[in-house]
């Protein structure tokens, strides 16, 4: 369905729950640099397409959408808000952004998390669950529905991303039931890495629980792949902190991110993850 | 026992470095035991000196904490609202760490180690190895010039390193590109990331990693060891309680609750008891009460800055919580 200046409304896909918003994110001075170097290096660039990262927390507003043509999807992202609590207008198009096109066509895109400084709302903000809609233009396209807006310190904290042999290791904390309830967690990877061969989940004792995961799409500033987006699914941890093994069938450095309802620390949001050569 | 009073009744409010788990589920129950009521704990670690500074020194009293478990208790006895506890301490005690005026009393000491990353190096040998050029750009410390743990453990080594080398050694580090951060727990995140490669870190956090953990730590010779003092605040909401928790912390019964959190107990530094564990490794020595860094605190502060550099945006590790 068109908009009134032509723009295609925005189609939210549903697989994953709709809009999720309110993960918190700590983005490194060497994490805002990467995205921005990238960016500043990257042919194809589109007016509107990229906003530069600044260092600091950060939480997302996300619309994981049906895949649209890339240069309507960023047309059509300009006219992008979120409105919390009837009270908080966002401007999503003020905010940096990296696009995630279509696994095996790059010139779709199927979504995009937004990321606002923390700073950007009141005191007392995070930590709880706010009414979030979306609207493009005038019409709504998201919500309302309720949303958990996390500090540092609610949900599952990302502590680290560690390097290894022929693997990444993940280790969370915090409040894993949110996680132990839906199983998923994002990752971002990237394709110096290839794709992921192999996900684990180490339990207390040390028990390995084979995990599935759904590769979601190519994360893009112009022509520029940034890294692949996925998702862990079925990842049902006990205890109060879980570990979470990666395999690569490539060595690089690059980027590697873990997000999911929670928060997540600059030391497990990097831009020099190295998988090693696998050991022997 | 001295009647606490209905404004006592809620209990104290204790901030500091040690871990929240030891203070509430191992030390407080353990002095409720010699108490008549179920007094209340409002404990919050907290790394964050200046912060914790002007929290001390708040204007209004009852925003103070009673008791303050930290390294450097000379910089909150300038504040002028530390008071004298007369305390019976539990064993010898270095000199260095006794105040003439029993403004603090040492509770426990920790052992500083060296960390590294098994799947990146070897662990290092010797303190002035660190300084070599195949750590360059590798190591990450908790900034000297906060005199939390690695500032103290810096100036213990100045007396056995010898001082012509030690400052070439501090500069040697430098220009290594050390890298500052805000505390132990972040040290070793990084150097369990990959990030860096070796570091330093309080015993008690290096070896707080999980199984399968790529951290390992080493003692090196000499091992310094750092003491955390307990200081009594004035104008808290409960002083005459604050001023029996540090007594008991510093007493036999104190002391042993303190050997239960893993910590080393300060009255065991200088003659470790035969019955528990060594800590540190045979054929290591420590360096112990060595330097004046608790009653001069600013001299090695000026050196620790000028070598190092100001402080900027030091990012914290695992406290949040």
């Amino acid at each position: 369905m068109p908009s009134a200046d032509a723009t295609p409304i925005l189609q939210i896909d549903t697989q994953y729950g709709g809009p999720y918003a309110g993960t918190s994110v700590e983005v490194s001075p060497a994490a805002a640099d990467h995205f921005n170097q990238a960016a500043s290096k990257a042919t194809g660039v589109l007016p509107g397409e990229f906003v530069p990262f600044t260092p600091g927390e950060h939480f997302s507003i996300a619309c994981p959408t049906t895949p649209l043509a890339r240069p309507a999807f960023i047309a059509a992202y300009q006219h992008l808000r979120a409105v919390i609590d009837d009270d908080h207008e966002i401007v999503l198009s003020h905010y940096p952004r990296l696009y995630s096109t279509g696994l095996l066509d790059p010139g779709v895109i199927r979504g995009v998390p937004t990321y606002i400084p923390k700073a950007r709302m009141p005191v007392g903000f995070f930590g709880r669950t706010h009414q979030l809609e979306v609207f493009q233009g005038k019409d709504r396209i998201a919500g309302p529905t309720e949303r958990f807006f996390h500090s540092q310190t609610s949900g599952v904290v990302f502590d680290q991303i560690e390097d290894g042999h022929g693997r990444l290791v993940i280790e969370m904390r915090g409040d894993l039931t949110p996680l132990a309830r839906r199983g998923e967690v994002v990752f971002f990877t990237d394709p110096a890495f290839g794709e992921p061969t192999g996900v684990v989940l180490l339990g207390p004792d040390g028990a390995a629980t084979p995990i599935a995961w759904d590769l979601l799409g190519w994360d893009r500033v112009g022509d520029t792949t940034l890294f692949l987006e996925w998702v862990a699914v079925g990842v049902r941890p006990s205890g109060r902190s879980a570990v979470l093994e990666v395999a690569f069938a490539r060595a690089g450095t690059g980027v590697a991110a873990a997000l999911y309802s929670g928060h997540t620390r600059d030391t497990a949001f990097r831009v020099d993850a190295t998988v090693l050569p696998a050991a022997r | 026992m001295t009647d606490p009073g209905p404004a006592q009744a809620a209990g104290i409010k204790v901030r500091g470095l040690t871990d929240v788990r030891s203070v509430r589920e191992i030390l407080w129950p353990a002095f409720l035991e010699g108490e008549r009521e179920r007094w209340a704990l409002d404990y919050r670690q907290e790394v964050d000196m200046p912060r914790l500074r002007r929290e001390t020194g708040a204007q209004s009293p009852g925003e103070r904490p009673d008791v303050l478990l930290v390294a450097d208790p000379l910089l909150f006895a300038r504040l002028g609202v530390v008071a004298p506890v007369d305390a019976t301490a539990e064993g010898p005690r270095p000199a260095a760490w006794v105040d003439r005026e029993n403004r603090w009393v040492s509770v426990y000491v920790q052992p500083i180690v060296a960390i590294h990353n098994a799947i990146y190096s070897q662990p290092p040998r010797s303190w002035l190895e660190l300084a070599a050029t195949p750590w360059h750009g590798r190591l990450v410390v908790e900034a000297p010039a906060r005199m939390l743990t690695t500032g103290p453990a810096l100036a213990e080594l100045a007396a056995a390193l010898g001082p012509d080398v030690w400052l070439p050694w501090l500069h040697d580090l430098a220009a290594g590109g050390l890298r500052q951060v805000a505390d132990n727990e972040r040290a070793v995140l990084e150097v369990a990331t990959g990030a860096r490669w070796a570091g330093l870190a309080n015993w008690n956090v290096a070896r707080r990693v999980r199984p399968g953990s790529p951290v390992r730590h080493v003692f090196l010779d000499p091992t310094p060891c750092v003491p955390a003092f307990a200081v009594a605040v004035d104008g808290g909401t409960a002083p005459e309680l604050g001023h029996r928790f540090v007594r008991w912390l510093a007493s036999a019964a104190g002391q042993a609750a303190v050997r239960r959190t893993g910590r080393l107990p300060a009255a065991d530094i200088e003659v470790p008891p035969a019955e528990t564990a060594p800590v540190i490794p045979p054929g290591v020595r420590t360096a112990v009460g060595t330097a004046d860094w608790v009653a001069e605190p600013d001299h090695w502060v000026g050196v620790f800055t000028s070598t190092f550099g100001a402080e900027t945006d030091l990012q914290a590790g695992k406290l949040r919580d």
